[in-house]
């Protein structure tokens, strides 16, 4: 199979192995519509879909005629239960096999029960308080370094996530490619950080965010902490709390009011769908531009050289660190709550690998 | 009888008023709370496919056009297709309906048994410890805000002492601490109101007179506390039924049951308007249906109402 | 219109025996009635001495000393009587100023729903006919609504704030004192003085003020009480379901929420404004229900 690309495109291979090369039946999708397909898929994987009763649960079984051979289970049943009491206390009774979004404070539970463990893998993406730039006082440069020198990250990775955690030193996530370990970790100079604030000229003004409840992991706490390590250095810091369709709402809307929590990752592993894609001019997060910045991630995307993209980006996230789009806060580990007879590696990208290699179920 | 039927067709306009300004609040409310759009929709969606969908569910057109369509929908019975499910509204909130009425019943049935011994031992044991004790319970079943004492009972009967499952729906294990929860008020309701009903009758004269007949005296008690105690514990009965939704919404909320108090508070975070009209409709219809019978009882059983 | 709560058997039956009951307690208040509104009035002192009382800033946070258990010693050197939270805040300075929230909400949404809902009953009772027709049919739908929806649907669309809570919380509220009001503006209306009155070219006004509201004083009173409690337990509710008032300031029923998560580890954290919360709530219902007895058994009926 051969394709022609109208530019050259570096990460043609992972998009084809991602969300851009799943291959379906096409007469299924031309004759059932894109609905049905949603509703009952097909596709070339190794289970196959079985059942799906909304808010109850989702089912399925093994494909037997699967290339890469069969997966170690004949069923896989994937049930949604939003709240962490219940959601750990099924796993502890044995009732499921595998759960997912284990917090840190209760990771200790889960190891300390004779039957269950726990898995982690480091988030291939980084937990960010994304900036409205355009609003002051976000819009000068030097408070935005203030807010960053005033976490305390350690702390925060630390305590609120019990070690499960990294500081990172960029926008780009550790694991990526060209992420750069020659950086040093984002600082926390509480001293330092007063210094901008006086040379910033700033005069109190407010500075918010505005943060879900458990939408993303620890929104609130972390929010909470950060806002009062903000006090301490002399900003008028505020926290509100607002509904997950809210957020969607200003998210569409671009009209956050000052920060928010974003979970930026790159499914391919790469700065360019992650730092670029998403402050690139015209995309999700461009509240800031800079000619610079924005001159060389379009190079980036299109040359196939990596020599030349790592440099790029070295360049671009000496601009970030500079500018800071985001505040990068943390790069967490993802636990997952396992039965100690289930063998498996989650994947830092979140994708769920089943086939046997992966997983396998311990028999007695 | 001359006086009933004025009276009943009054009150069944009033009632019928009132579930028109139920809805039409319902409406003009969720319509307030935003587009329910961005929801459905990646956030990097392009707004050509925003303008498609929306008015695919009808909501490009002028406030007061919906507003008639809703009306006459509702007339003929049509909630409408929920934004979320991308199903029939009515099916959604029946799917879960079903919950809510199994833990409500459960919880009235409970208290009403439980409740009525209770008051009775505690009247017959007037000023005893026990009775202290038991009309102690009775206070703070009364006046404790509902979603701490679901809390406590998670944290009492389930976490330390490990004999129900602290949330979700399955066996009659996890209907236990929510039922309690959820019928509580009415349980202390009706235990006061028992005692102080078989405290009456037991300082009547017509006791006095059993006794000195050789009669059996809890027969007479038994009797004329039913008698007494009937209207008032049918009332806070049928009340507490019909405003199921309301203590519901609390108690389903924290243990997770997957009643309709639930599906409300998830429907109006997500705008999915027809799911919140539809259940707040058949709530205050569940509500009005069961005053009116109540007043009816009322009618029947009270002579002075009828002539009024 | 029979849909209210009644607490013991019908009001018919009881009066002449509980007005001479009454008046036989009036002579001397019952320990309970001072004991109750003493705790009233010691939460209202706690409230306003917050900041003298509190062992420490309640928004102050220790992320190293975070769960703490109850300890007059620790990871910070400092006491903690209530322990810590999930923050490290200390929880029984949070529990304290968690009353001003309750005590400012609570009797806030108290005067809100009795100026409108007196004013409501008022205007019911003199207009008759149309405009009361109209009030009272607002009641019934009122009652009809599951309330707790109607809050958060407001709250949704309006965003959390504290106007917004007392205006809610008030308005939940207003249909109790309509109805005393109205009752009472229709039984004056029967009467000639009223006529006397206008004839001697006294206002409506007047007649509210010199009549009317003495008359249901008592009334007023005893169902304000009652509402207060209703008040600060909505408000801890819709604090619990993230609707209130918003972090950092504490409020009980958020408390009792942030620490839902750790109810199986630091149950301290939910417990001890929970605690706090139905305390207050049963004394200050009880207290209604005494100021009931004592003031105006009638009421029992409504």
């Amino acid at each position: 199979m051969l394709i022609h690309t109208k530019k050259p495109d570096p990460l043609l291979p992972a998009r084809l192995a991602f969300y851009g090369g799943q291959i379906v039946p096409k007469k299924y999708v031309e004759t059932a519509g894109q609905a049905a397909l949603n509703i009952k898929p097909v596709g070339t994987g190794p289970i196959r879909f079985v059942s799906w009763t909304k808010d109850d649960k989702a089912v399925f079984e093994a494909n037997a005629d699967y290339w890469g051979g069969r997966v170690d289970f004949d069923r896989l049943i994937m049930r949604p239960i939003p709240e962490m009491a219940p959601r750990i206390a099924s796993l502890l009774k044995g009732e499921v096999d595998m759960i997912t979004q284990l917090p840190p404070d209760h990771a200790e539970r889960v190891n300390g029960n004779p039957s269950t463990k726990v898995v982690g893998a480091l988030y291939a993406g980084l937990y960010v308080l994304a900036v409205n730039s355009k609003v002051p006082p976000l819009d000068n440069p030097l408070v935005k370094q203030a807010l960053s020198l005033g976490i305390d990250r350690e702390a925060i990775v630390k305590e609120l996530w019990r070690g499960r955690g990294i500081v990172p030193n960029g926008p780009i996530a550790k694991g990526d490619n060209h992420y750069d370990a020659s950086l040093p970790p984002l600082a926390y100079n509480p001293k330092e950080a007063r210094e901008r604030l006086k040379k910033a000229g700033y005069k109190g003004e407010e500075v918010l965010i505005e943060t879900t409840s458990g939408y993303t992991a620890n929104d609130k706490p972390m929010s909470e902490a950060i806002a009062a390590m903000w006090k301490d250095v002399g900003l008028n810091a505020k926290v509100e709390i607002v509904e997950y369709s809210v957020r969607a709402q200003k998210n569409r809307d671009k009209s956050f009011k000052g920060l928010w929590w974003s979970d930026p990752t790159s499914t391919l592993g790469d700065p360019d769908g992650m730092m670029w894609r998403l402050l690139a001019p015209g995309g999700p997060q461009d509240y800031w531009r800079n000619a610079k910045f924005d001159e060389l991630g379009e190079a980036a995307r299109f040359s196939i050289d990596e020599k030349f993209r790592a440099q790029a980006y070295k360049e671009m996230t000496k601009v970030f660190l500079e500018h800071l789009p985001w505040l990068v806060v943390i790069q967490p580990y993802e636990d997952y709550g396992l039965q100690k007879y289930v063998e498996w590696t989650p994947n830092p990208n979140q994708q769920f690998e089943v086939r046997r290699f992966n997983f396998k179920m311990r028999r007695a | 009888m001359r006086g009933f039927l004025p009276f009943l067709g009054h009150r069944l306009f009033r009632a019928f008023i009132a579930l028109w300004l139920v809805s039409t609040v319902v409406f003009v409310v969720m319509r307030l709370s935003g587009d329910p759009v961005p929801l459905l929709l990646p956030p990097d969606a392009p707004r050509s496919e925003i303008f498609r969908v929306r008015a695919e569910l009808g909501l490009d057109r002028p406030l007061p056009v919906q507003y008639g369509v809703f009306l006459a929908n509702l007339a003929r019975g049509d909630f409408g297709r929920s934004i979320h499910f991308r199903e029939p509204a009515f099916n959604v909130v029946r799917d879960y309906l079903a919950a809510t009425l199994e833990l409500g019943l459960t919880a009235f049935v409970l208290a009403a048994l439980a409740a009525v011994p209770i008051g009775l031992f505690s009247a017959m044991r007037r000023n005893t410890a026990v009775d202290h004790a038991a009309m102690g319970l009775a206070l703070i079943g009364q006046s404790a805000p509902t979603f701490f004492l679901g809390i406590l009972f998670i944290l009492l009967l389930s976490l330390k002492a490990d004999l129900f499952p602290t949330s979700g729906r399955g066996d009659w294990r996890h209907l236990v601490l929510p039922a309690l929860t959820l019928g509580a008020f009415t349980m202390a309701s009706i235990a006061r109101l028992t005692r102080s009903a078989v405290l009456e009758v037991l300082g009547a004269d017509y006791i006095r007179t059993a006794r000195a007949k050789g009669v059996s005296e809890t027969w007479v008690v038994a009797k004329h506390t039913l008698k007494n105690a009937a209207i008032p514990i049918v009332t806070i009965t049928g009340l507490q039924f019909g405003t199921l939704l309301g203590g519901a919404v609390v108690t389903e909320t924290v243990f997770s049951w997957p009643g309709i108090g639930r599906l409300a508070i998830q429907s109006i975070y997500n705008r999915d308007y027809p799911v919140v009209q539809c259940t707040v409709f058949l709530a205050a219809l569940m509500f009005i249906v069961i005053n009116f019978c109540i007043d009816l009882i009322y009618g029947f059983l009270d002579p002075r109402i009828r002539s009024g | 219109m029979a849909s209210s709560i009644p607490a013991s058997v019908p009001a018919e039956a009881a009066r002449p025996a509980a007005r001479a009951k009454s008046r036989a307690r009036r002579r001397r208040l019952p320990w309970l009635v001072v004991a109750g509104l003493g705790f009233v009035g010691l939460l209202t002192v706690v409230a306003l001495a917050a900041p003298l009382i509190a062992p420490q800033d309640p928004t102050r946070q220790s992320l190293r000393g975070r769960l703490g258990a109850p300890t007059v010693h620790g990871t910070d050197g400092r006491a903690h009587l209530l322990g810590t939270d999930h923050l490290g805040r200390d929880v029984l300075s949070r529990v304290i100023y968690g009353s001003q929230v309750s005590l400012l909400v609570g009797f806030a949404a108290v005067v809100v729903g009795g100026v409108l809902g007196s004013a409501a009953g008022i205007l019911a009772g003199f207009s008759r006919g149309r405009m009361d027709a109209v009030i009272m049919t607002l009641a019934d739908a009122q009652l009809a609504f599951p309330f707790i929806l109607l809050a958060i649907g407001i709250i949704a669309v309006l965003g959390p704030s504290f106007p917004t809570l007392v205006v809610v919380i008030g308005l939940s509220g207003w249909v109790a004192y309509a109805r005393i009001l109205r009752a009472q503006t229709l039984a004056l209306r029967s009467r000639e003085f009223v006529e006397a009155v206008h004839g001697l070219g006294g206002s409506t006004t007047r007649i509210v003020l010199r009549h009317v509201l003495p008359n249901v004083l008592s009334s007023l009173v005893v169902i304000a009480t009652l509402e207060l409690a209703r008040a600060i337990v909505l408000e801890a509710t819709l604090s619990f379901l993230g609707l209130g008032i918003q972090p950092p300031t504490p409020s009980w029923g958020g408390m009792v929420q942030e620490g839902r998560e750790y109810l199986d580890s630091a149950w301290w954290i939910s417990t001890s404004p929970g605690l706090v919360l139905m305390a207050t709530s049963i004394v200050v219902s009880r207290t209604g229900d005494w100021l009931r007895d004592l003031l105006d058994p009638t009421l029992r009926g409504e």
